[in-house]
């Protein structure tokens, strides 16, 4: 059965002229090759863009320490309970970095960075810090792709007076300044209960940064959308009878899916700057330790000559920006050939 | 064109009601309790309950009509018009008022009025909360047995949209200052004025300069180092080399004032100068590489070739060619960040404790203000509006082919 269809297949394609061009059987011609495989293959071979993968990995597996409770479960100790490695004092405050325990000098990660104004040890405060980074980062970024794509790829898809509306919402968005809108957002959001869960920390700032970032990857996707609209494969997508749901999702959304990638790369260093600000607004994450809590004790701390806390944070938040926007930028000028060659 | 701008001009009108929208939905209803969030936790119930009708939120939400009155408590007394514009009244006309009765919150106004022009005034007479120790004149007889309020009761969202279409939103009061906004504005914007148009300027000027540099270096050393420099930029977080600076220059070397103001003569450039240095330096960052990847498009284009093979050397070719065609978009992007200026960096501010705007705002946030934050955002918002219909404007005038869209 199987070798009947392969020779009906092979029967219907024209017959090949010998010596003539056949693509198929042409020496050295490779399969065809999709848009992410080409982008996987040049971001290969860029050996910025694969450090900077190692790089984010890295943090991925730090981040993932923190997921897995270790450094916030308590522990009881003769009958005592003690609270987890990021609140536990376990020396002297403002003690700076050494690379061994001490008292009994044997080499420990906990002193590696110092401790900071209760004791508590630095370094696991900045590798539970990446914890919430990626967290906020990660989530914020799915809610503005969700509400950024589906308002988009609607209003461009649809046109007419739902257009109007979309690109009313989002040009109004879009006229606050971000930092306030999203200072706002955050300020009112805070210790808000919605539907009977209180909203503090990551919760709220999450909304904050989802709910205020989504109109440059609206406004991007409806511009696309609306190009894609009227092509030859949507208007056979609707002469086969395809719902409009279907259309948009299953083949309008995989042609201009490289562009929310773009968008979401881009993005993820933004997030975490903004998670700073909050902090130091007193907006943040107040109940578990983050990168901009650090740089936002850090400002008592200096005035002691406590850098250790600042300079920690700092480089962490330095080194996930700069991996993230060259990873980013190549991810662009790999996805998007249009802005290729530009740098 | 002129059509264009017309219609550009009508098309800010609903942006600018939809931004008055956000900031009152943001702020009156989205908020959890705000008289709490301004109290504290101590206040008591009448305590919060002034500071609800200080803030409005004593009102109705959003619209409410025709609410029945419960109670009649008193009957029979005359009600002076005060506000002769409702209904054809004029001020003075007098009117016997049929009941005093209970709303849905509280005691308030007027029930059937019948008076001598002859005609059924079913009315609040007005704000509830307002007028609740209401002016009874005498006591006439009046029987009326049924009361039901027809008009619209003034709400929460009334009340503030028309601060904000009567621009009486300037004269709202800060809640810790008590002082009106835009008194407090007129203060604050001096000193973050004095950081920011410098600041600013040096910047822009760098990043032009930079930019162009790089872009006629492409693909060697230099160009790396500039594109480098602003990817570095970029990546560090502003607030930490804020409290960086002033460590290491404010506190060890000593070159600078730590934090502080003097606004008398030109002691403040002593304390702005520090604050100038980082904004620049962190604010070089995002334009460069911007107006670098303008200003190859230009080197490349055909007329920058034309003028070369006329023989014009680089200099002139860079800067009055490339230059002049790369502003457009400079242009644009430097009018859309003009609000900021306004505002002030509010971090940078606050650290160095200037007295500005964005500091004032980044207290108001900590205390609570809300009149002020929802004053700033509003502000902010149609200032932003405003540059950036004008920044659309200019374009059709550089550029007339925008207008054929």
């Amino acid at each position: 059965m199987t070798s009947t269809t392969h020779d009906d297949a092979q029967s219907l394609r024209p017959p090949v002229q010998p010596g003539a061009y056949d693509p198929a059987t042409a020496v050295g011609a490779s399969p065809p090759r999709s848009l992410w495989r080409d982008a996987w293959g040049r971001i290969r071979q860029s050996r910025r863009a694969m450090f900077c993968v190692v790089v984010l990995l890295a943090y991925v597996l730090v981040g993932l320490i923190g997921f897995t409770g270790v450094l916030s479960n308590e522990t009881v100790v003769d009958g005592a309970t003690i609270p987890g490695l990021i609140d536990r004092t376990i020396g002297k405050s403002h003690q700076p970095p050494s690379w061994t325990h001490p008292e009994d000098g044997g080499i420990s990660p906990s002193y590696w960075l110092g401790l900071d104004f209760m004791g508590r040890s630095v370094f696991w405060r900045l590798v539970y810090g990446t914890r919430v980074a990626l967290t906020v980062a990660l989530l914020a970024s799915i809610i503005e792709i969700v509400i950024g794509f589906t308002l988009g790829a609607v209003s461009g898809y649809f046109g007419g007076i739902v257009d109007a509306l979309i690109t009313w919402l989002f040009s109004t968005v879009a006229s606050v300044p971000w930092i306030l809108l999203m200072i706002s957002f955050a300020y009112v959001l805070k210790n808000k209960t919605v539907w009977g869960y209180e909203l503090t920390g990551v919760p709220s700032i999450v909304l904050a940064l989802g709910l205020t970032t989504w109109v440059g990857l609206c406004r991007l996707i409806r511009g696309e959308v609306l190009k894609h609209r009227d092509r030859d494969y949507v208007l056979a997508a609707r002469a086969i009878g395809l719902g409009h749901g279907r259309i948009v999702f299953r083949h309008i959304l995989p042609n201009v899916f490289h562009l929310v990638i773009i968008n979401f790369a881009l993005g993820l260093a933004a997030f975490v700057h903004a998670e700073v600000i909050l902090s130091f607004l007193g907006l943040g994450v107040t109940e578990v330790p983050s990168w901009g809590r650090m740089i936002d004790d850090a400002k008592l701390e200096l005035l002691k000559g406590v850098w250790w806390p600042l300079l920690a944070a700092t480089v962490m938040i330095f080194v996930f920006s700069l991996a993230v926007n060259l990873f980013g930028d190549t991810l662009r000028d790999a996805l998007d050939p249009r802005l290729r060659g530009t740098d | 064109m002129w059509a264009y701008i017309v219609r550009r001009i009508l098309l800010t009108i609903p942006i600018v009601l939809g931004v008055v929208l956000i900031t009152i939905v943001l702020f009156s209803y989205v908020a959890a309790d705000p008289a709490r969030a301004w109290a504290g936790r101590i206040a008591s119930e009448a305590q919060l309950d002034a500071i609800r009708a200080q803030m409005g939120l004593d009102k109705p939400r959003w619209f409410k009509w025709s609410v029945p009155i419960r109670e009649i408590e008193a009957t029979g007394r005359t009600l002076a018009v005060s506000t002769p514009w409702a209904h054809g009244l004029e001020e003075g006309d007098r009117f016997v008022i049929s009941g005093v009765g209970n709303g849905h919150d509280g005691t308030f106004a007027v029930a059937e009025v019948k008076g001598p022009k002859g005609f059924t005034y079913r009315s609040t007479a007005g704000d509830p909360a307002a007028t609740q120790p209401i002016a009874l004149a005498s006591d006439e007889d009046a029987s009326l047995h049924h009361a039901e309020l027809t008009q619209r009761l003034a709400s929460g969202f009334d009340s503030q949209l028309l601060d904000i279409i009567t621009f009486r939103i300037f004269e709202l009061k800060s809640m810790r200052y008590q002082q009106p906004i835009w008194k407090i504005i007129k203060e604050k914007a001096p000193a973050s004025m004095a950081i920011q148009v410098p600041a600013f300027l040096i910047a822009l000027g760098l990043q032009l300069s930079l930019a162009l540099y790089a872009a006629n270096k492409r693909g060697r050393v230099q160009d790396l180092i500039v594109t480098l420099l602003s990817v570095l930029i970029l990546a560090v977080p502003a607030l930490s080399v804020y409290l960086f600076a002033q460590w290491a220059f404010g506190m060890q070397l000593g070159w600078f004032p730590v934090a502080g103001w003097e606004s008398s003569g030109l002691q403040w450039m002593k304390y702005a100068a520090l604050p100038i240095f980082i904004s620049v330096l962190l604010g070089i960052g995002s334009g460069i590489r911007l107006y670098r990847t303008v200003m190859i498009d230009e080197i490349y284009s055909d007329y920058v070739r034309t003028a070369r093979a006329k023989g014009l050397n680089n200099r002139q070719v860079l800067f009055t060619h490339v230059l002049k065609n790369g502003l457009i978009p400079v242009i644009t992007n430097t009018v859309t960040a003009l609000p900021s200026l306004i505002l002030g960096a509010l971090l940078l501010e606050r650290i160095f404790q200037i007295p500005g705007l964005g500091n004032f705002t980044v207290e108001a946030l900590n205390n609570y203000d809300r009149t002020v934050v929802m004053g700033m955002t509003f502000i902010l918002s149609i200032v932003y509006c405003l540059l950036i219909l004008v920044s659309d404007i200019l374009y059709t005038l550089v550029n007339p082919q925008v207008s054929l869209k």
